[in-house]
C-alpha cells in the first residue's frame, strides 16, 4: 500500500507579525514523528478558526503567537492531523504518521486521488516491497500485486520478464504500457535501478487506464521515482553481494543406463545393438555435461548512492548505481553477464509560493534526470537447436568434455578450420559424429563458450521537464516535455572454428550495429479542484502529442587481420570492397510514429460516500490509414462508502469501512507497426536474382511489399469490473475484492488467409478474446509485545477464451517442432484459452497384443495406417474412426495458469527485520520439450528409465524404439506446472542508533537474503516458471534457470 | 511578478505548440526506406527488378527456413516418389516430411509446404508483373509478358504436377491483391481446367514473334521461347491431350534444331557445363556465400541440394561430404550398359570406399548435383554455397518427349529421336516402344526429378506401370533397405491418390472451399 508524502508541495500560510499584544501567548517548541522520532520539517501550525500561521523549521522547531485558550492545529501530509490547547510557553508535539489507509493517496494517470475515493482497480507497491530487488523492476511485480501475472523468460542476466495483466490480452502485443514519472517508456524498464523507485502503480481496469486510452488494453504501469523528502540531507548508500548458483541439476541418462537404452532401442527397432556396456565401465567415460556446464557461485553485485533533501525552495534526489550479474551459464566463460550503472536526478524548484493572494499562487519547475548505461551478454535460451543447456541436456554421457584423443581428432578434421581449445590450449570433444551418427546442432557447450561474443550494450537518457503554475484558486496549468532518448548496439564476430557438421566457419568476420530511438512528448493539462460543502469536484483537460523517431545503422565485413577477442571490429579486417558479400553496410532512419490526444476527465464525491468519474480520451495514431486515425475511448466509475451511510453510524467499532466500486471502459491497442495498412514495395535479398552466367553481377529486384488492408483501425478493449474494499479493525485488517470481464474485440492480427496468395499476409480487426477474472487482496497487521508482523496475500484467478479467431475454421497452430519431431506443440481454437498445449491424449501404454486389438486402433492416416504394438501408448481416438491421426489432435494442457498468487509476511522485533516473500501459481502445465526425437544418441531425460520393457513393466513411458507416433505431441510431454516458490527470503538488523550516531551514521542495517530458496513443484525439470513469447508460454526446450541466490548486504543513511 | 507572467506565457505557448501537434500533418508520416508501387513504376527503367521478383522463388526451392519442409526442390520430391531413390538422411525421422513421402505416408502437416508456397510466391508476383507491364510501353513489352506468361507457367507446372487440383489465378482485377475475392480464396481448378488456362498463355508466348527462341549470352536465366516449347510438351504428355500431341512435337523439332548435344555428358553437370549447348532452362545459383539458415535463407546465392544430396564422406577425386540424402538404389546402376557414359556422370560409387553411411546408405549417390570443389564458395556457410545450377530442362528431354510423342502418334520416327540420343551418349540399347523410352529415360534422367511423372504419363502403357513404381519405390536389388510392406502405405499397392502429394493443411484451414486430393 502507498503513501506518497513529497508529491505534494507544502500548503503553508503566511507569517502573520507576530506583535506582542494583550491577551496573546507565544508558544514554542519542536515537531517530531512519533515513529522514529526525528524532527519534522514543514508542519503547518495554525491557529484554529483563523489566518495566523507557522511552518516548522529544519529542525522542527516552531515558534507561534496566539490568542489566550486558543487551539493550534499542526497538519502535515501523511500524518493524523492534532489540535492543542494553547498553554503558552514551550510544546512539544509529536505528530503520528497515518497509517489508515483511508487517507493514503493514489498515484493515477495524470494526478493523485486519495484512496478512499478511488473507483477504479487499481493494485500498487511500494519502496519497501521493492527493497529486496536488486535486478530488474519487474522482478518485484512478481506475486507482489494481484491481476498481475510476471513469468521470467530465463534466469539469464537482465532477461526480461513477461508481465501480463488480467490475463492475455489479445493474441498480438500483451505488454502493459509503462508511464515513468509521466513518460511512456517503449523497451522496458530495465534501465531503472529498483531503489530509486518510490512506488509502482498498476492500472488493472478500463476505468483507470482510459485516460492513457490508445494504449491502455494491456493495462498501464505506472512508475513513481523517489523524490526528497523535508529535512536535513540525507546520504544513502546500499550494498550487497550474492553467490548464485542453480536450484536444480536435471537428472538424465549415467554412461551405463544411456548404452542400455539405446542398445535396447536399437533391439526393439530390428537393428543390433552398439554399446559394449562393459567396455563402458571400464573406460570410466561418464561425463556429466550439466555439472561441467554451470558456474558455480557466480557473483552478483550490486551498490547505489543517493542523496537526497527537500526545503521550501528546492527538493532534490541525486542517485547513482551500479549492478553486475555474472549468468550461471557462461557467466564464467564472458558470454552470459550483465552490468548497469544508473544515475539520476529529480529535483523539483518552487518558484513562487504565494499564499496570501488567490492568483498565480504557486509555480513549481520539475527536472527528472536518468542516464543509464547497460553491457549485456547472452547466450541462446531454451532452444532445441544446440543451446549450451540445451545440447547438455543431450550431448552422450559417454562423450568426454575435452578430447580424449587430440592427435587422431586433428587428423580427422585436418582439413577443417580450427578445432576449439579452451584456455591452456586443451582440446575440446567434437560433438559431430558419433557412431556414425551426426548429432546435427547438438554442441560442445564448453567449446562454444570458449568463442568470443562482443556483447551488446545500451545508453537510454530520460528526462522530464515540467512547469505548473497555480493560476487561480485551485485551477492548475501543466506544460510538461518529456523525452527518451536510447542508443543501443550491438556486436558479433565469428572466427573460424569446427564446432559439428553443421557449423564449421572457415573465414572470420565481425558484425557490429547501433540504434538511436528518441521520443518526445508534449503535454498539456489544465485542473480544477474544489470542495464545495462535502461536494468534491475534479476537473481534469489535457492534450497530449508524442513522436518516436529512431535510426539503425551496421556494418559487416569478412576475414579479421588477426584473431584478436579484443578487436573484433568489421574496420580490423582485410575483406575488400571488389566482393560484395565481404564487406555491407545498412541504415536508414526508421518510421516515425506519432500519437496526437486531447482527453477530459471528471471526478466527483459527495463526502466520499458516493463517487463518480468519467473520463474521455480520444486518439490518432499514424500506425492506421487517414480515414481511421482516431479513435475515441469512453469510461466512467461509480463507488458508494456504504460505511458513511447516517444508516451505518450504528455500526460495530471493528467495522471501519467498506466501499463499493463498479466501472466500465474501453481501451484500445494500436501496437502494430507502420504502414499496415497500405501496401509499399520491397526489396532485399531473397527478391534479387543472378542472370547471365557464373560471376555474373546480381540483378535486384522488387515487388509489392504485401497485401495491404486500409481498412484496420483500433483493437478495442471494452472491461466491467466490480470491486469491494473493507476494513476492519482500526484497519489492521483490510481485503479487496475484484471481479472482471475484459473483453477485446477486432483483435489487429495477421489474418490466417491461405499461404497461395503467395504474399505475406495482411493485418485485419479480426478476433475476440475474452478474459474473466476474481482478484483478492488481503492485509493484516498485528502486533505481539514488541513483534510487529505484517502479512499480506494476494490471488487472482484468470479464465482466458479465444471468443473467436477470426477465420471460418476458427483454429490455427501456434507453435511447431517438427524438427525435434514433436509436430504441433501448441495451437489455438474459438471457444479454448489462448494458446493451449496441443497433442493426443493418451491412456496409459498397451500392455499385450490383446489389449491392441480389443482396441481396434490403427495409428496413422487411413490409406497409410498400422495398427500399434505392445508398448505404444494408447491415444483416445477422439473422432472415433478407428484411426489415430491429426484428427485427433486435442487440448493436453496450457501454460497459463489459473490462479497466480503471492504472499508474505514481515517481522519487526527491535532491531531486526525479516520478511519472506512466496509466489506461486497452480493451474498451469509445462511442456516438456526438452528432447531432440529426431537425433539418435541423444542423452534422454531420466524418466526413460521407466520406459515399457514388457507387458506389466510401465503403464505412462511407452517402448523406446524408432516408433514415431510414440514420440508425436502427446499429453505424454505435459507435466503439471504449478508451483510455490520462496521468492525471497530476508533477514535484517538495524545497528542501534546509539552506537552508529557517534560515526555520523543516522540508521546502519545489515541483511542477509535468499531469493529463490526453494520451488515446490512436481515438475521434473528446471524450472516450471517459462516465459517466452505468448504463445510459447511453458514450453521447455531447456531453460535456462533462474539462480538460486545467497546475498549479504548493508544498507548505511548518513 | 513580471517573471511569473513570463512563465505562464511561455507555458501557455508550449501548450498552443502542443494543441497545433494534433493536426492531421503531424500523423502522417512518410516511409523512410520503401517508395509506394505508384511511385516506383512510375519509372519504366524500374520495370525490370519486378521481372526480376517474379524469377526470384525458383532459388528458393532448395531451402526455405520459414516453412515447414524447409527442403524441398522439386527435384529431390520427385526423386523420392520414384523407384530410383531412398530418401537417406541420418535415421527414419530425418526431416519427417520427406521420410513420408519417402514410403507414401504423406499427409496435410507433412507435404512439401515450402514448394507451394514458393511457386504461389512466383505466381504472386508473375502476376503483378503483369499488372506492371499494362501500363509499360517499353519496345520489349510484348517480348516480357510472354517471358512472364511461360515463367508463371512454370510454377503452375510444378504445382500442376505434384498437387493436381490447385487453387488457379492470374488476376489482376483486386490489385496488388491477387485476383481472389473478399475471402481471398480462389477457384480450386480440376487438373484438366487449369491445364486449360495455362496451355492458353503457353501458346500466346510461343506465338509472340519478338520472344526469343534461345538465351542471349550474359542474359542466361530468362525465359524463352524454348523453354515454353518444353513446358508446353511437359503439359501435353502429362495431360495426355492427344489434340495437341502434333503441335508439340513441332515445338520438340524445334528445340532439337536450335540446342545440339552435348558430347561430353559428364561435361554437362559441372561448372564449365552450366548453360551449356544443350541446356534450355537452369535456375542459377552462384557460388557465394551470403546464405545463412536463419533470416537470410533465401538470399540470391548458393544452393544447399549438393550438400543435402552429398554422401556422408567425401569421396576422393569426386566430392566433399555432405548429408547423404537421396542414395540411389542398387537397381539404377544395374540399368547402365557398359560404354554409357551417363552412368560413372550421373552416380557416385562410394561403394567399397566409404566407410560411414546414413539411413538407407546404398554407398551410391547422386553425382549430378554432387558437392564438389570447383562449386563450393570461398566464403560463408559451406553446406548452402555451392554454386551448382539447377537444370531444369536439357534437350536431351525433346529427344526423350519427341520419341514418346511419335510413337503415341505412331509416325514411326521414335526410333530415330532415341538413336540420335543413344549415339551421344553411348552404350549399346535397342527397341523404340513406350517401355524403351521410358527405360532411356530412367537412365538420362536420374537426380533430376524427371522419373515419377515420365512414368505416370506412361501409365498404362505396355510395359509401363505405377504399381512398378511403387513397388520399385520399396525395393532395391541389393534388399538391404526395402521397406517392409508394413512401412508402406497400404501395404505396397499404388492408388490413384498417390499420383499427388496432399495438400497443406494451412490452406485447407484457411479456406473452407479448398477440397483436398480425394485418398488424403
Amino acid at each position: 500500500m502507498k503513501r506518497l508524502l513529497t508529491f505534494i508541495t507544502i500548503m503553508c500560510f503566511a507569517v502573520m507579525s507576530a506583535w506582542a499584544q494583550n491577551g496573546r501567548v507565544t508558544v514554542h517548541g519542536k515537531v517530531v514523528s512519533k515513529t522514529d522520532g526525528e524532527p519534522l520539517l514543514g508542519v503547518t501550525i495554525a491557529e484554529k478558526g483563523t489566518t495566523n500561521g507557522t511552518i516548522s523549521d529544519l529542525d522542527g522547531h516552531y515558534s507561534i503567537s496566539c490568542a489566550e485558550g486558543a487551539t493550534i492545529v499542526a497538519s502535515y501530509v501523511g500524518y493524523v492531523t492534532q489540535e492543542i490547547a494553547v498553554k503558552g510557553g514551550e510544546q512539544n508535539i509529536v505528530l503520528e504518521e497515518d497509517n489508515i489507509g483511508l487517507e493514503e493517496i493514489v498515484v493515477i494517470g495524470y494526478g493523485v486521488q486519495k484512496k478512499s475515493v478511488v473507483t477504479a482497480a487499481i493494485s500498487g507497491i511500494n519502496a519497501d516491497d521493492i527493497a529486496g530487488t536488486t535486478n530488474r523492476v519487474d522482478n518485484a511485480l512478481r506475486g507482489a500485486a494481484s491481476g498481475v501475472t510476471v513469468t521470467a523468460t530465463s534466469g539469464q542476466p537482465g532477461a526480461s520478464s513477461q508481465v501480463r495483466i488480467r490475463g492475455v490480452g489479445t493474441i498480438n502485443n500483451s505488454d502493459p504500457l509503462y508511464i515513468v514519472d509521466g513518460m511512456p517508456i517503449d523497451g522496458g524498464i530495465d534501465y531503472l535501478a529498483p531503489s530509486d523507485i518510490q512506488s509502482i502503480e498498476v492500472l488493472k481496469d478500463a476505468a483507470s487506464g482510459a485516460v492513457y486510452g490508445a494504449r491502455a488494453a494491456n493495462g498501464v504501469i505506472i512508475v513513481t521515482t523517489k523524490k526528497g523528502k523535508t529535512g536535513k540531507p540525507v546520504v544513502s548508500y546500499d550494498f550487497s553481494y550474492g553467490f548464485q548458483n542453480t536450484t536444480k541439476t536435471r537428472d538424465v541418462l549415467n554412461a551405463v543406463e544411456y548404452a542400455t537404452i539405446w542398445n535396447e532401442y536399437q533391439y526393439n527397432s530390428g537393428f543390433n545393438p552398439i554399446f559394449d556396456v562393459e567396455e563402458i565401465k571400464a573406460k570410466g567415460i561418464d561425463t556429466d555435461w550439466q555439472r561441467r556446464l554451470w558456474n558455480y557461485n557466480a557473483p552478483v553485485q550490486s551498490h547505489q548512492l543517493s542523496v537526497s533533501g527537500a526545503n521550501e525552495r528546492v527538493n532534490y534526489y541525486f542517485s547513482a548505481g551500479y549492478y553486475n550479474q555474472e549468468g550461471i551459464i557462461g557467466g564464467d566463460f564472458d558470454r552470459s553477464n550483465y552490468e548497469r550503472f544508473n544515475f539520476r536526478s529529480n529535483n523539483i524548484f518552487t518558484l513562487v509560493d504565494a499564499k496570501d493572494r488567490n492568483w498565480l499562487s504557486n509555480v513549481n519547475v520539475g527536472i527528472n534526470i536518468a542516464y543509464t548505461h547497460i553491457n549485456s551478454k547472452g547466450i541462446e535460451t531454451n532452444s532445441e537447436f544446440g543451446s549450451p543447456l540445451g545440447s547438455a541436456l543431450m550431448n552422450p554421457p559417454l562423450m568426454p568434455v575435452y578430447s580424449d584423443n587430440p592427435e587422431a581428432d586433428r587428423a580427422a578434421h585436418a582439413g577443417d578450420p580450427w578445432l576449439i581449445t579452451d584456455k591452456n590450449g586443451y582440446l575440446y570433444s567434437i560433438v559431430d559424429n558419433f557412431q556414425g551418427e551426426k548429432l546435427q546442432e547438438l554442441k560442445n557447450p564448453l567449446a562454444f563458450l570458449s568463442l568470443p561474443d562482443p556483447g551488446s550494450w545500451s545508453d537510454k537518457f530520460v528526462s522530464n521537464f515540467y512547469a505548473e503554475v497555480t493560476l487561480w484558486d485551485n485551477l492548475k496549468f501543466k506544460s510538461s516535455y518529456g523525452t527518451d532518448m536510447g542508443f543501443w548496439g550491438n556486436r558479433s564476430a565469428t572466427i573460424p572454428h569446427y564446432m559439428n557438421t553443421m557449423e564449421k566457419p572457415s573465414v572470420s568476420s565481425a558484425q557490429m550495429s547501433w540504434n538511436k530511438g528518441f521520443t518526445w512528448q508534449l503535454e498539456n493539462t489544465l485542473s480544477y479542484d474544489k470542495t464545495i460543502s462535502g461536494h468534491t469536484f475534479q476537473i481534469l483537460l489535457g492534450q497530449s502529442a508524442k513522436k518516436n523517431k529512431g535510426a539503425y545503422l551496421g556494418a559487416y565485413s569478412k576475414y579479421l587481420v588477426a584473431i584478436d577477442y579484443d578487436r573484433l571490429y568489421p574496420d580490423f579486417t582485410t575483406g575488400n570492397s571488389a566482393n560484395a558479400d565481404e564487406r555491407n553496410g545498412w541504415g536508414a532512419d526508421n518510421a516515425d510514429h506519432t500519437l496526437a490526444s486531447l482527453f477530459a476527465r471528471v471526478s466527483y464525491d459527495y463526502k466520499s460516500r458516493y463517487m463518480f468519474q468519467a473520463t474521455v480520451r480520444r486518439d490518432g495514431s499514424s500506425n492506421f490509414g487517414p480515414d481511421n486515425h482516431y479513435a475515441t475511448f469512453p469510461s466512467f466509475s461509480v463507488g458508494w462508502n456504504i460505511t458513511r451511510e447516517s444508516f451505518l453510524e450504528n455500526r460495530p467499532r471493528w467495522w471501519n469501512n467498506t466501499k463499493l466500486r463498479y466501472s466500465w471502459g474501453k481501451n484500445g491497442n494500436e501496437n502494430i507497426g507502420a504502414f499496415a495498412y497500405m501496401v509499399n514495395t520491397s526489396t532485399g535479398h531473397i527478391n534479387n536474382y543472378f542472370f547471365g552466367p557464373e560471376g555474373s553481377a546480381i540483378s535486384t529486384g522488387a515487388k509489392a511489399s504485401g497485401i495491404p488492408n486500409p481498412a484496420i483501425h483500433w483493437e478495442e478493449n471494452i472491461q466491467h469490473d466490480a470491486g469491494i474494499d473493507m476494513d476492519f479493525f482500526n484497519s489492521a485488517l483490510s481485503l479487496s475484492v475484484d471481479w472482471y470481464k475484459k473483453t477485446t474485440d477486432g483483435m489487429l492480427q495477421t489474418q490466417p488467409i491461405v499461404t497461395y496468395v503467395g504474399e505475406a499476409k495482411p493485418i485485419g480487426n479480426i478476433g475476440k478474446m475474452e478474459n474473466t477474472g476474481w482478484e483478492f487482496d488481503l492485509s493484516y497487521r498485528w502486533n505481539i509485545n514488541d513483534i510487529k508482523f505484517r502479512f499480506a496475500a494476494n490471488a487472482s484467478y484468470l479464465k482466458n477464451k479465444l471468443v473467436d479467431y477470426g477465420t471460418e475454421s476458427g483454429e490455427n497452430d501456434v507453435e511447431t517442432m517438427s524438427a525435434a519431431g514433436f509436430g504441433v506443440i501448441a495451437h489455438c481454437k474459438n471457444g479454448e484459452p489462448y494458446p493451449y498445449f496441443y497433442g493426443y491424449q493418451t491412456a496409459g501404454v498397451f500392455q499385450n497384443m490383446a489389449e491392441v486389438e480389443a482396441s481396434g486402433l490403427k495409428y496413422g492416416n487411413e490409406e497409410s495406417s498400422k495398427a500399434p504394438k505392445p508398448g505404444d501408448l494408447i491415444f483416445v481416438d477422439q473422432n472415433g474412426d478407428g484411426f489415430i491421426n491429426d484428427a485427433d489432435n486435442t487440448k493436453i494442457g496450457k501454460g497459463m495458469p489459473d490462479w497466480t498468487y503471492g504472499f508474505s509476511l514481515n517481522v519487526d522485533y527491535k532491531g531486526f527485520d525479516f520478511v519472506a516473500q512466496f509466489q506461486g501459481v497452480l493451474g498451469a502445465d509445462v511442456y516438456d520439450a526438452t528432447r531432440r526425437n529426431d537425433i539418435k544418441y541423444v542423452n534422454l531425460p531420466a524418466y526413460i528409465k521407466d520406459r515399457w520393457t514388457g507387458e506389466g513393466t510401465s503403464n505412462t513411458v511407452p517402448i523406446f524404439d524408432e516408433t514415431a507416433y510414440n514420440k508425436h505431441s502427446s499429453d505424454f510431454f505435459v507435466k503439471d506446472g504449478s508451483y510455490l516458490r520462496l521468492r525471497n527470503i530476508e533477514l535484517g538488523y538495524t545497528l542501534p542508533q546509539q552506537l552508529t550516531s557517534k560515526a555520523f551514521i543516522s540508521k546502519a542495517r545489515v541483511f542477509v537474503s535468499c531469493q529463490n530458496l526453494f520451488t515446490a513443484t512436481k515438475y521434473e525439470g528446471f524450472d516450471p516458471e517459462i516465459g517466452q513469447s505468448t504463445t510459447a508460454i511453458g514450453i521447455d526446450k531447456g531453460i535456462y534457470p533462474q539462480a538460486r541466490t545467497l546475498t549479504f548486504g548493508c544498507n548505511v543513511s548518513f | 511578478m513580471k517573471n511569473n507572467i513570463k512563465l505562464s506565457a511561455m507555458a501557455l505557448a508550449l501548450a498552443t505548440i502542443g494543441l497545433s501537434a494534433c493536426s492531421e500533418d503531424f500523423l502522417d508520416v512518410e516511409n523512410p526506406t520503401q517508395l509506394t508501387l505508384e511511385e516506383y513504376f512510375s519509372d519504366p527503367e524500374k520495370m525490370e527488378s519486378s521481372v526480376t521478383a517474379a524469377y526470384a522463388p525458383l532459388h528458393w526451392f532448395d531451402y526455405n527456413a520459414h516453412k515447414d519442409c524447409s527442403y524441398a526442390d522439386p527435384v529431390l520430391i520427385a526423386d523420392i516418389m520414384s523407384d530410383q531413390m531412398f530418401v537417406g538422411g541420418s535415421n527414419s525421422t530425418d526431416q519427417p516430411a520427406l521420410q513420408k513421402i519417402g514410403n507414401w505416408s504423406a499427409d496435410a502437416n507433412n507435404t512439401p509446404v515450402s514448394l507451394w508456397d514458393d511457386c504461389y510466391s512466383g505466381v504472386k508476383r508473375c502476376n503483378d508483373c503483369l499488372h506492371y507491364l499494362e501500363g509499360y510501353n517499353g519496345g520489349n513489352k510484348n517480348q516480357l509478358i510472354a517471358e512472364i506468361y511461360t515463367l508463371r507457367a512454370y510454377y503452375y507446372n510444378i504445382l500442376w504436377k505434384f498437387w493436381g487440383n490447385i487453387p488457379y489465378y492470374e488476376g489482376n482485377e483486386e490489385f496488388p491483391s491477387p485476383s481472389i475475392d473478399n475471402g481471398y480464396s480462389a477457384k480450386q481448378l480440376s487438373p484438366s481446367e487449369s491445364y486449360a488456362q495455362i496451355i492458353k498463355y503457353l501458346e500466346l508466348a510461343i506465338n509472340e514473334p519478338t520472344f526469343p527462341s534461345t538465351q542471349k549470352a550474359g542474359e542466361e536465366g530468362h525465359a524463352t521461347k524454348a523453354f515454353a516449347k518444353m513446358l508446353y510438351s511437359d503439359f501435353v504428355l502429362y495431360q495426355k491431350d492427344k489434340d495437341r500431341y502434333s503441335t508439340a512435337l513441332g515445338y520438340m523439332d524445334d528445340v532439337i534444331a536450335e540446342y545440339p548435344l552435348e558430347k561430353d555428358f559428364a561435361k554437362i553437370f559441372t561448372e564449365a557445363g552450366e548453360w551449356c549447348s544443350e541446356s534450355i532452362f537452369e535456375i542459377n545459383y552462384v557460388k557465394v556465400g551470403t546464405r545463412d539458415w536463419n533470416d537470410n535463407d533465401r538470399v540470391a546465392a548458393g544452393t544447399v541440394l549438393p550438400a543435402f544430396v552429398g554422401p556422408a564422406e567425401a569421396v576422393e577425386g569426386k566430392c566433399s561430404s555432405g548429408w547423404g540424402f537421396t542414395p540411389i538404389k542398387e537397381s539404377v546402376w544395374d540399368l547402365f550398359a557398359n560404354g554409357d557414359q551417363r552412368r560413372d556422370a550421373s552416380i557416385i560409387d562410394a561403394r567399397g570406399i566409404a566407410t560411414s553411411g546414413r539411413y538407407q546408405c546404398t554407398y551410391l549417390y547422386n553425382a549430378k548435383y554432387a558437392p564438389r570443389a570447383e562449386n563450393l564458395a570461398s566464403s560463408g556457410d559451406p553446406n548452402l554455397s555451392y554454386g551448382n545450377n539447377r537444370r531444369v530442362y536439357r534437350v536431351a528431354e525433346a529427344y526423350i518427349n519427341a520419341a514418346e510423342l511419335s510413337a503415341k502418334l505412331g509416325n514411326g520416327k521414335a526410333e530415330g529421336y532415341l538413336t540420335t540420343l543413344r549415339e551421344a551418349r553411348g552404350g549399346s540399347y535397342t527397341g523404340s516402344s513406350i517401355a524403351d523410352i521410358v527405360e532411356e529415360a530412367a537412365r538420362e534422367f536420374v537426380g533430376e526429378g524427371k522419373r515419377f511423372f515420365i512414368v505416370l504419363r506412361n501409365d498404362g502403357e505396355n510395359g509401363v506401370s505405377a504399381q512398378n513404381l511403387f513397388v520399385g519405390a520399396a525395393n532395391d536389388n541389393s534388399g538391404k533397405y526395402n521397406y517392409t510392406a508394413e512401412q508402406m502405405a497400404q501395404n505396397g499397392k499404388f492408388a490413384e491418390y498417390n499420383k499427388y502429394l496432399p495438400i497443406p493443411q494451412e490452406d485447407l484451414s484457411a479456406d473452407q472451399n479448398l477440397k483436398q486430393n480425394p485418398g488424403y
